[in-house]
């Protein structure tokens, strides 16, 4: 028989730690029931005199089923005072479930159900696909690395993932040794996207500067590998200090990423098709053009076409916010040299100073500007990738 | 903020122990758990986090007396400096009532200690309060290695680079001998009831 509901609140407003430590403090003795609309059943927790002794939560019993309710930022609970006679089964003390339930949960160990703080959460299943070693994509390697910047170092054994696709996650990790391949799941099987080396960043910019950020590809190490966790905060700092137009740049070229990414997945699962897109559009940028301009996008649409031994290959689609031109200081394998743009009807630019951004990019920190060298290269050989898969060459 | 437990008549208090990765935080409260042993109550709890592990006790300080009537009892904590460990240190620092800033003394650390130390004021900004309100002792720890031949800062740089602005009481210290571990502990305990006293008489 449930006693009664003496204590009750939102989850958003009284976490389930200081829930806890107020139960604890009280000496309570009784059930609480936590709720959340995503999960079905409820995470019930049982107290004598202040202390946990048993829990269960779905399948889970015991302190097992505590820990992942920390996760849970959002639902409702509900203190019932009551007698217990379930088995005392929780050895652990009230505040060392709390401590270790933290520790999971910053350690990402943890599912996150209705986040919306920011508190980051890695995935890293270790039961996903196998990626295919037979690849003959070159490794990509960056400059040697500022560790000023780094505020960890951490271990990946052969075959690891340390990122999964369509995990949440913000952590950026440099590679301090060893290598990675990128792989996408496909219809066609998994596709190996690229490989990086020493000196390169895995995690795309915008996975700390975009909250709820979805990892866009598996990482997984090739070999044993070292990473260093780059203080994502100092570099956000720096972020924060850049011009706007730079900092439109930086997101618009981690789209570009993002999008060449999907053009090669398009292709490499036979999905892709053309629509007939470069029809009745306005050329507005030419292969080897010698216009040194930069130019922000503020309406309509722009395509970068590259030209491949079976005809273009519309690489991608920019859009409002966007950036195109004549970058002099990453090299993308784009226009203005390798690709031409083609404007829709309604495109309309505002001119950036190109100057301007050029002697930013040369003021970053070594980090960040490693960071940006680092997107650029991926965007460049992710787009050889997708030409190759045009003229029917595929790698791996 | 320390918990006026009713039932119990005790009031319940918060130390963290906070500094850079590996400057002996937790061999200072490893210590006070042994050398002080009659004063620790229960359990010490340790959670394993990356570079410095989380420790938790409580302790009964003897020798200050009541605060109008009622024992104190002290949560001792280490908390982990690593900025991915965001969550388990906001609970850890959330409503503490004295701190003790732990820097390592070797010249190699030097720019740890002034990144931690900041790092303070704004995981205590976060909880709108103010490190030059808090009560705050700083140690100097890692001394002995001097005598092994290590470079370490002479105190007075040491007080220069984190000590000019909030003045607060120092020791130097050995926390793997214990030396300077108790005194810290005393000092911050000292700070930490009169500031609570303070308040309680403001808000008679």
């Amino acid at each position: 028989m449930p006693g009664e509901a003496v204590f009750a609140g939102d989850l958003t407003f009284i976490g389930l730690a200081d829930i806890l430590q107020m139960l604890g403090s009280n000496r309570s003795t009784g059930v609480v029931r936590i709720t959340t609309k995503q999960v079905s059943s409820p995470g019930v927790i049982y107290f004598k005199d202040g202390n946990p002794i048993n829990a269960t939560n779905g399948s889970l019993q015991g302190a097992e089923a505590i820990y992942p309710l920390f996760g849970w930022a959002e639902g409702k609970f509900v203190f019932h005072r009551q007698k217990v006679s379930v088995e005392h089964v929780i050895r652990s003390s009230r505040m060392e479930i709390i401590l270790d339930g933290m520790k999971m949960l910053d350690e990402g160990l943890l599912e996150e159900i209705g986040a919306k703080s920011a508190i980051k959460v890695r995935g890293r299943e270790t039961d996903g696909p196998k990626h295919d070693r037979k690849d003959s994509l070159p490794i990509l390697k960056g400059p040697s690395v500022d560790y000023m910047y780094l505020i960890d170092e951490e271990q990946f054994r052969d075959g690891e993932e340390i990122v999964t696709e369509g995990g949440h996650g913000n952590w950026i990790w440099v590679i301090l040794e060893g290598s990675v391949a990128i792989t996408r799941q496909t219809a066609n099987g998994t596709m190996t996207l690229g490989r990086l080396g020493e000196g390169c960043f895995v995690g795309a910019l915008a996975s700390f500067l975009v909250r709820g950020h979805v990892r866009s590809a598996t990482v997984t190490a090739a070999g044993d590998v070292q990473l260093g966790v780059l203080d994502a905060r100092r570099i956000s700092g720096e972020y924060a200090t850049l011009s706007s137009d730079f900092r439109g740049l930086l997101l618009s070229l981690d789209g570009r990423l993002r999008k060449i990414t999907d053009r090669a997945v398009e292709l490499y699962s036979r999905k892709y098709k053309s629509n007939g897109l470069a029809k009745n559009k306005r050329l507005v940028m030419k292969e080897d053009s010698p216009k040194k301009a930069v130019y922000t996008i503020t309406a309509g649409e722009a395509y970068v076409m590259r030209k491949t031994a079976k005809g273009y290959l519309p690489l991608l689609t920019l859009g409002e916010g966007d950036v195109f031109g004549d970058l002099p200081f990453v090299d993308l394998g784009h226009e203005p040299r390798r690709a031409r743009v083609l404007a829709s009807d309604d495109l309309r630019v505002d001119k950036v100073d190109g100057e301007l951004i050029t002697r930013e990019y040369h003021g970053l920190s070594p980090t960040l500007r490693n960071l940006v060298d680092s997107m650029a290269s991926c965007v460049s050989v992710t787009t050889t990738v997708a030409c190759h898969l045009k003229e029917g060459k595929r790698f791996g | 903020m320390a918990v006026f437990n009713v039932r119990d008549r005790v009031i319940e208090c918060k130390i963290v122990y906070f500094g850079p990765g590996r400057c002996g935080k937790t061999t200072n409260l490893e210590y006070i758990f042994k050398a002080f042993k009659t004063q620790a109550k229960g359990e010490m709890v340790s959670i394993n986090t990356k570079g410095d592990r989380t420790l938790f006790f409580d302790f009964l300080p003897m020798g200050f007396g009541k605060i109008r009537g009622c024992e104190v009892k002290v949560h001792l904590y280490t908390v982990p400096g690593q900025v991915r460990y965001s969550s388990t240190r906001k609970l850890v620092l959330k409503g503490v009532d004295g701190l003790v800033f732990v820097a390592d003394s070797l010249e190699v650390r030097r720019k740890e200690n002034m990144l931690s130390l900041k790092e303070l004021q704004q995981n205590l900004a976060e909880q709108s309060r103010s490190i030059f309100k808090v009560p705050l002792v700083q140690q100097y720890n890692k001394r002995d290695l001097a005598e092994e031949g290590i470079p370490i800062m002479p105190l007075e740089g040491m007080a220069r680079d984190l000590n000019s602005k909030l003045k607060v009481p120092f020791h130097e210290a050995s926390a793997l001998t214990g030396l300077g571990v108790g005194a810290t502990l005393k000092t911050c305990l000292k700070l930490t009831l009169h500031h609570l006293q303070q308040e309680l008489k403001w808000a008679r």
